[in-house]
């Protein structure tokens, strides 16, 4: 049940994107196709997970028992371009068919702030290992029905007679905003 | 009586009264006739005739190319003068073989099919196609191909297509009832071929007249052995009523699959004219160079129905109509829904050309058109269930990547979509550049 | 003391990170050949995909993997860096624009009916168009919508094509419906305005500079041929100066002396060259007649030296009597124009004539625009 209550949280309360308004970079350069915005989605549930796991072994592992706590957030960054650049080596050579559908996203998606945001969250909240699995994952997912749902419209908007003047970014961060607004509306399902 | 009928559609001015009581007359021959090479669906014919022969009327001109084609003979007797292209339906020019006609109508020996009650289904199937009947309710795709369906797909039902929602049009409805006996031996023989041993005969029931002319002739009719079940079903009248997919889903509840036909389904959709068509090839050995033709709107004088040779050019139905009246602006082959506008009335008639619609200057939409406004009325009206407003935003945006094909294709390009737009937008033809462009890439433009 | 240990936590987790990451390169090395980066830093980076690849990358992978393949747009200057990057000697490519090959505008080609529908090209072409003639542009401009130069003018119904600013990216050959955008070397200055397959008969009544298939050019310049009912220009010389003169439709064009914008859209510039033209019949009748005089003279001296020996007067009349019907017809339809300048020019009066209604044919044909 705790873990349950979470994950709605992660996925849709507190949605990184609508929510807390973390990794606003991919949310709004990588949306204008659905199908990208969908590889896109897969590679951050795919780093996130890998990155949230890392980050809480070398915090709890590492920084914890020798009280440098407050290294955490230069220890991640350093932690978790190492492990993007890794992965994305090894997808390469492992798998040329993922490459091939995340590859170009995996760079973009180390400079991306959701990833670090989780992973400090889920030290600063002193979830479990698996709460901090359950919040990565579900966060990330959360993340990918913002990015899809965003690029869904972004492609019906882009069919429409939009008046010259709100073409483009303009008509898209309105509907990003309207698209938080409603986000907002899931608050009510857990009280408290 | 209670009329069946299926989702969707539109009730769009019919327009039938000018000519729905007017009794076919013969058309008298003009003296040259133009008989288009491409009037059929499927492979182009290989033309037998040259420069300066003589035909009779019925005589092979242009022999099919093919299993998915269909013959094309002389409507009347007298000289070849060219083999040029000509003015065709759909805009473009066609091969075509303009013959003059020589007043005397001298026709080739005609071969019946002996005792046709009894005669055996390959029998009449090769009397059909040798007289090249098409379907002639628009579609022209060869009625002997349509009738042998594979073996894997049998077929229990045979539909008659009576609807006629076309408005407009009258041509149907004054076969049903000037001929009905004729149409149902013909439609007896196709159930025969196909071995179906139902056979529905769906009539609008704006047409009461056709509806009582069929079941009278049905009551006295000689069943054959293999059907069990006929019976006229009045319809609703709604457009598009007389679209094969709606016309099976309103008579027999069955949906014809996305990219399926009929046959799937074990039904086949065979228009009343074809159905005399084939009675005609059948009984009398007479080819198709001859079908009724409805001229009306309200741009001509005297709408009328026609006897009309195929060939005949349409300026001269319009000259037997009375003529153009003053404010006459636009030529439609075929009804206002799916008919196809003209630039010249030089045109010749085909075996698919069911009427021709004059409307005048205050009748015809003017060619701006405003933005979509999403009040979805194309989605409740699409007989097929598919989003017409988003197929032709894609297409006239150009962003054909994100148009599925099999929705695309689904279309049936009834028109109601673009009938009921409230800001006018051409919406079918939108629709038909989407489907243009997938075409082209087939062909590898 | 625990500065220390921190430095040396973050220099620990530096090192690691860099020592996996040194051996992930080892172990996970992907080759891919350098020289794909190399030819991508040369392409136009416009990835237009005129090639037929997706993207500058995609044609770099390309072209290093062995396809033999140039680039449109770059021309012949990047295939040379290319070839020189791969080692290989450069494909020639030639440089090559778009041209469309239809000056039937609205006052030239017969409409046949109002068009009514959407205003492309690609939806007009489903009817047919409005124009009787079924092979011409159709001037709805869906090339003009694609070009990404704006090298396309839209005006009285056809598009024309500016060479200079057109870069051969084939994107308006591929929006055409009709096909009536050819790409043509850019060298080339000789060009058939017209694009009719239809019969001569048909051709010659639904527009007035169609090509009518008479065959003359081809019979005087060998670099034309005929492909079907319609003169092309295939020859690699730039033909002959005459060539447009002996069309009797005027479909044949220039461009050494006319800008096809105004040769296809200027009245101007069309009049000026409908006075060359008759000009240089004027001047080939005057030879013609000159030529026939001195065939006469010779004859009669030779008649005069045979004294009374036997002419051949039906050799003669064979070999007259086809110049003579070339010139009336000639005579007839350019009757007008020949009177107007009957004080034949000589060969300098009229260059310089011509220089002088050149710059204000151009004027005109800007107003136009």
């Amino acid at each position: 049940m705790e873990y349950l209550v979470l994950a709605i949280n992660a996925m849709l309360i507190s949605n990184l994107v609508l929510a807390r308004f973390l990794g606003i970079c991919p949310f709004l350069g990588v949306s204008k196709r659905l199908s990208t915005a969908v590889g896109m989605s897969l590679a951050v549930l795919f780093v996130m997970t890998m990155a949230s796991t890392v980050t809480w072994m070398v915090y709890h592992g590492v920084l914890a028992p020798l009280h440098l706590e407050y290294l955490r957030t230069i220890a991640f960054i350093l932690v978790i371009a190492a492990l993007v650049q890794l992965t994305e080596m090894a997808i390469q050579k492992l798998s040329p068919v993922l490459y091939e559908a995340l590859g170009i996203y995996l760079p973009l998606i180390t400079t991306n702030c959701a990833i670090l945001g989780v992973s400090i969250d889920t030290i600063e909240k002193g979830y479990s290992f698996l709460g901090m699995l359950v919040y990565a994952v579900f966060g990330s997912i959360g993340f990918g029905i913002a990015l899809v749902l965003f690029a869904g419209i972004r492609e019906r908007l882009e069919l429409s007679d939009v008046p010259k003047s709100w073409e483009g970014a303009a008509s898209s961060l309105i509907v990003a905003g309207i698209l938080s607004l409603a986000f907002m509306g899931f608050a009510g399902l857990i009280p408290g | 009586m209670i009329s069946k009928t299926f989702r969707g559609g539109i009730h769009p001015y019919y327009g039938k009264e000018l000519a729905a009581s007017r009794e076919t007359e013969k058309l008298p021959l003009p003296d040259q006739f133009f008989v288009s090479l491409e009037q059929h669906i499927g492979a182009p014919v290989k033309l037998l005739v040259k420069k300066g022969d003589e035909v009779k009327a019925g005589q092979l001109i242009a022999e099919a190319g093919g299993f998915v084609s269909a013959n094309i003979h002389a409507p009347t007797s007298g000289k070849v003068t060219s083999t040029d292209p000509v003015d065709h339906v759909s805009g473009r020019k066609v091969p075509a073989v303009t013959i003059k006609a020589d007043g005397n109508d001298e026709w080739v020996d005609l071969e019946p099919v002996d005792s046709p009650e009894s005669a055996d289904p390959k029998t009449l199937l090769d009397a059909i196609r040798r007289a090249g009947v098409v379907g002639m309710g628009g579609a022209s795709f060869p009625t002997h191909v349509k009738l042998s369906p594979p073996d894997d797909k049998p077929i229990d039902t045979l539909i008659l297509n009576g609807a006629e929602c076309e408005p407009y049009l009258t041509a149907d409805h004054r076969i049903m009832v000037e001929k009905p006996r004729e149409v149902l031996l013909g439609a007896l023989l196709e159930a025969r071929i196909l071995g179906a041993s139902r056979l529905f005969i769906g009539v609008e029931d704006n047409k009461p007249d056709a509806i009582k002319a069929l079941e009278d002739e049905v009551e006295g009719l000689q069943l054959p052995e293999n059907i069990k079940e006929i019976s006229v079903v009045p319809l609703e009248t709604k457009y598009p009523q007389g679209s094969e997919k709606q016309l099976i889903k309103a008579i027999t509840d069955r949906n014809v699959p996305v990219k399926g036909l009929p046959m799937d389904v074990g039904v086949v959709v065979s228009n009343v004219a074809t159905c005399y068509a084939v009675w005609d090839a059948v009984y009398n050995g007479r080819p198709v160079i001859e079908r009724i033709v409805t001229v009306t709107g309200r741009g001509v004088v005297e709408p009328g129905n026609y006897w009309v040779r195929i060939g005949t050019p349409v300026s001269h139905l319009i000259e037997a109509a009375g003529g153009y009246e003053d404010d006459a602006a636009k030529l439609i082959i075929g009804g206002p829904m799916m008919g196809f506008a003209q630039g010249t009335d030089a045109v010749p008639t085909m075996k698919s050309t069911n009427g021709v619609l004059v409307q005048t200057r205050d009748e015809v939409q003017g060619p701006d058109f405003a933005p979509c406004i999403r009040c979805a009325r194309c989605v409740e009206v699409c007989p097929m269930n598919l989003p017409p407003f988003l197929l032709a935003a894609a297409a006239e945006a150009g962003r054909y990547d994100v148009l599925d094909q099999d929705v695309l294709f689904s279309c049936v390009e009834c028109g109601s979509c673009a009938y009921v737009c409230p800001s006018r937008r051409p919406l079918v033809q939108f629709i038909r550049m989407g489907k243009a462009y997938f075409r082209g890439q087939k062909k590898g433009k | 003391m625990e500065i220390l240990y921190a430095v040396g936590i973050l220099s620990g987790l530096g090192v690691l990170a860099g020592a996996l990451l040194a051996y992930a390169s080892k172990v996970f090395y992907v080759k891919e050949d350098p020289r794909v980066e190399e030819v991508d830093s040369i392409l136009p980076q416009a990835n237009c995909g005129a090639c037929g690849y997706a993207g500058c990358r995609d044609f770099a992978k390309a072209i290093v993997s062995g396809e033999d393949i140039v680039c449109p747009v770059g021309g012949p200057s990047v295939a040379e860096l290319v070839a020189q990057i791969l080692g290989k000697e450069a494909a020639e490519v030639e440089e090559r624009v778009a041209f469309v090959k239809c000056a039937g505008t609205h006052d030239r080609a017969k409409k046949r009916a109002t068009y009514h529908g959407v205003k492309t090209c690609a939806a007009a072409h489903l009817v047919g168009g409005d124009k009787e003639c079924r092979y011409g542009c159709l001037g709805l401009g869906d090339c003009a919508a694609v070009c990404p130069t704006d090298a396309i003018t839209i005006s009285r119904g056809v598009a024309v094509i500016d060479p200079e600013k057109c870069i051969g990216c084939e994107l308006c050959v591929q929006a055409c419906p009709v096909n009536v955008i050819e790409m043509v070397p850019k060298s080339r200055k000789m060009h058939v305005v017209c694009n009719s397959q239809d019969p001569p008969q048909v051709a010659r009544k639904v527009c007035d500079v169609a090509c009518i298939a008479c065959k003359i050019c081809t019979r005087t310049d060998k670099n034309f041929t005929m492909e079907g009912n319609v003169a092309v220009f295939t020859g690699s010389e730039g033909g002959l100066d005459t060539a447009p003169f002996v069309c009797p439709t005027n479909a044949i064009m220039d461009e050494s002396k006319y800008r096809a914008l105004e040769f296809v859209l200027s009245d101007a510039v069309r009049e000026a060259f409908e006075q060359d033209k008759a000009a240089y019949k004027e001047r080939e009748r005057a030879e013609r007649a000159k030529r026939a005089a001195a065939r006469k003279a010779a004859q009669q001296k030779k008649a005069a030296a045979q004294a009374g020996g036997e002419a051949n007067p039906a050799t003669d009349k064979s070999a007259a009597k086809p110049s003579e019907d070339g010139d009336k017809k000639d005579d007839s339809k350019k009757s007008n124009e020949s009177n107007k300048i009957d004080s034949s020019p000589a060969d300098g009066d009229k260059k310089a004539k011509k220089e002088d209604k050149a710059p204000k044919a151009e004027d005109t044909g800007k107003e136009g625009e």
